[in-house]
């Protein structure tokens, strides 16, 4: 293990951060600016200032938004238009219809007095009558311009009597076979148009009741250049329109237009004699209303102003969460700096490397508390004596932060001193108390002291208010029974005693912290005994048997920081 | 941090002057590592207070670690050895293992 740490934010971090052992003092044996520089490049790794990944098309999000409200309003307007433009075309084909309805009027209006005319002058068996009775009905003031009576047979047609002008049929000279078709209980007949000075069109009849000798023939005029007026006041003169003569359009039959047909148009058609007059016509004006006709330019005027002020919301919110997310990434890598910082530091007062010993595998751990990122006050150290004996400590100084940390540099590194003074583990422990009593600065700590004769399998052990450590040997697994004495720097000090024991051969000593056997709301015997267990059922290599216990123990990771050394005969 | 629960390890301390500069400190719910660091202001409040004698009532605590130990031994260090009464096994053992018995008398310990 190295000085890893995940330099991810935002993923949990990983709990255990296991320095030491000899294998890592090994690989990490170039001294401590190494380690310490090495786990503030790490802590540098999470830069808050290094690109981040966005959240893919966060950034597109408002486009999204416009373009979508832009589709609903065109949507809107497209269907608003196209309802009003329905209403538009319907009212128009019923205009249309109406104003045929009408034209399809006039009929009669020329029919009637022609063929009461007629009735009056067979009645008088005199021609005059025809004239005398039509005269008030023709001419510029009415609607008919010529009126005359045909005798059609026997012999070719000719006029009998004339009213009015001269009939345009017979400078035509197709009055001979216009009129010889023309029979008694045929509907009325229409000519072409006819074109004179100023054209006309021609309607003839054989009266009902007289037998097939005469015909009733009448010319009205139609406008100059086909160019029909509407006056304001009618009913349509929001009609543009065309009346063709005929049951198709044909341009040649053009009776009379207003203006030029443009957009949509509807037609209608109302039978006329043997012929039929054909309406063509369109709107000049909205005739659903001004509303209707306004109703798409409100619909897309609110929409595109909805879809701006949508976009512009989701912009905002967009910001804001990125906003956020910034913040929790900087928060995160300012805690995971802050942490690496303290653990940098923690790393520094422990000691670089641990001594090899020919004889004995030594391991230590060091894991920090997942609480908080303030730094703790456990540590452990190994002292070589040089004469195939070893000094080894594990202590906890109580409390978190630089004072404990502080604490704990200055009582390792006395007990150092007092280790090369020599005397047994109570001896160095004594000193240390008293040293302490007059130097305490609020802190206890928590020590245990070995001393181990490798060759001779000897374990002398004094503790200071701290666990007794764990002996595993061909006797089984047991915590050392010792007496305890009081912590360091507590007052009255209750100095501690040493326990010496013979280990067998393949003995192995494992000396911890609280954090280990420590849960909270659970008996700290429990604790105890769980870890006891663990070391049954663990690996036969110290450093191995380590990281087992702290994967078996603290599975989470623990609130307080740990510090494990452990100690085996190889024989 | 998320993993640190609040809610669990609520600890309660109550000072119940029994006259004659005798004080009795009743300390009940959980004192582990996380309740006792935020007891660090009520004990500096107490400890600024003149006793002759100390007594702790520990009959109401559930639970204690090391890190309640911390808070204890601050009481000791400033008004000298405390009898402790109505300590439960769990908070017996702890002050037993840290090797403090001279200084947290166990009342059971008390002839």
């Amino acid at each position: 293990m190295t000085l890893g740490t995940n330099s991810q934010p935002g993923v949990d971090i990983s709990p255990v951060m296991a320095i030491g052992g000899v294998g890592a003092a090994q690989t990490e044996s170039e001294g401590a600016p190494a380690g310490a520089t090495r786990a503030l490049e790490e802590a540098h790794a999470v830069d808050p200032d290094e690109p981040r990944p966005k959240r893919l098309g966060a950034h597109r999000l408002p486009l999204v938004v416009l373009l979508f409200g832009c589709v609903v309003t065109a949507l809107l307007v497209w269907a608003s238009s196209s309802a009003n433009a329905g209403n538009d075309h319907r009212l128009l084909k019923l205009q249309v219809r109406q104003a045929a309805s009408i034209l399809g009027a006039v009929i009669p209006s020329i029919e009637t007095p022609l063929t009461a005319a007629y009735d009056v002058s067979m009645a008088t068996n005199n021609v005059d009558e025809f004239s005398q009775v039509l005269k008030p009905d023709v001419g510029s003031a009415g609607l008919i311009i010529s009126a005359s009576l045909w005798q059609i047979s026997p012999g070719p047609p000719r006029s009998l009597v004339v009213v009015g002008s001269p009939p345009l049929l017979a400078t035509d000279g197709e009055a001979t076979s216009f009129l010889g078709n023309v029979h008694e209980g045929s509907p009325l007949k229409v000519t072409p148009i006819l074109h004179g000075p100023s054209p006309r069109i021609g309607y003839a009849e054989t009266p009902p009741g007289y037998g097939n000798n005469d015909v009733v023939y009448a010319e009205i005029a139609l406008p100059p250049h086909q160019k029909a007026v509407i006056p304001q006041s009618s009913a349509f003169s929001d009609l543009h329109f065309a009346l063709y003569l005929g049951h198709k359009v044909d341009p040649s039959e053009l009776l009379e237009k207003t203006g030029s047909l443009t957009g949509y148009t509807a037609m209608a058609s109302v039978p006329v004699g043997d012929s039929a007059l054909i309406l063509v016509g369109t709107s000049t004006a909205p005739l659903a209303g001004g509303l209707s006709a306004a109703l798409p330019w409100f619909v897309a005027l609110f929409g595109a102003a909805l879809a701006i002020v949508g976009a512009v919301t989701t912009e905002y919110l967009v910001r804001r969460r990125q906003f956020a997310e910034g913040l929790a990434t900087e928060n995160a890598s300012l805690y995971l700096e802050q942490r690496t910082i303290s653990e940098t530091l923690q790393r520094s007062l422990l000691p670089e490397e641990i001594p090899r010993l020919t004889g004995v595998d030594i391991a230590v751990r060091y894991v920090p508390g997942v609480g908080g990122t303030e730094v703790g006050g456990d540590w452990y150290d190994v002292i070589d004596t040089g004469d195939g004996c070893a000094y080894f400590f594990v202590g906890d100084v109580s409390g978190r932060g630089l004072g404990a940390a502080s604490t704990m540099a200055y009582l390792r590194h006395a007990l150092r001193a007092y280790a090369a003074q020599g005397g047994g583990p109570a001896t160095i422990l004594a000193k240390l108390a008293n040293l302490a009593g007059q130097t305490s600065g609020g802190h206890f700590a928590t020590v245990l002291c070995g001393f181990i004769d490798i060759e001779r399998h000897i374990l002398t052990v004094a503790c200071a208010g701290h666990f007794a450590p764990l002996i595993m040997d061909e006797d089984g697994i047991r915590y050392l029974d010792i007496s305890v004495g009081s912590p360091i720097g507590v007052e009255p000090a209750a100095g501690p005693s040493e326990t010496t024991i013979t280990v067998g051969t393949r003995a192995s000593v494992v000396a911890f912290t609280d954090g280990l056997v420590e849960r909270r709301g659970e008996s700290l015997d429990l604790g105890l005994s769980r870890l006891a267990n663990a070391v049954s059922s663990g690996s036969a290599k110290m450093d191995d048997l380590l990281g087992h216990l702290l994967a078996d123990l603290t599975p989470m990771g623990s609130d307080d920081d740990i510090a494990i050394l452990g100690v085996q005969w190889q024989g | 941090m998320a993993r640190v629960d609040h809610s669990a390890g609520q600890a309660q301390m109550k000072v119940t002057d029994a006259g004659r500069g005798h004080l009795v400190v009743k300390i009940s719910g959980e004192l582990d590592i996380v309740s006792a660091s935020y007891f660090d202001d009520q004990i500096a409040a107490f400890l600024g207070r003149a006793a002759d004698r100390v007594d702790l009532d520990l009959s109401e605590l559930e639970f204690m670690d090391s890190s309640g130990i911390a808070v204890l031994l601050r009481i000791s260090n400033q008004f000298g050895p405390l009898q402790v009464r109505g300590a439960k096994p769990l908070v017996r053992r702890v002050v037993e293992v840290t090797g403090l018995t001279a200084i947290l008398r166990l009342d059971a310990d008390v002839p």
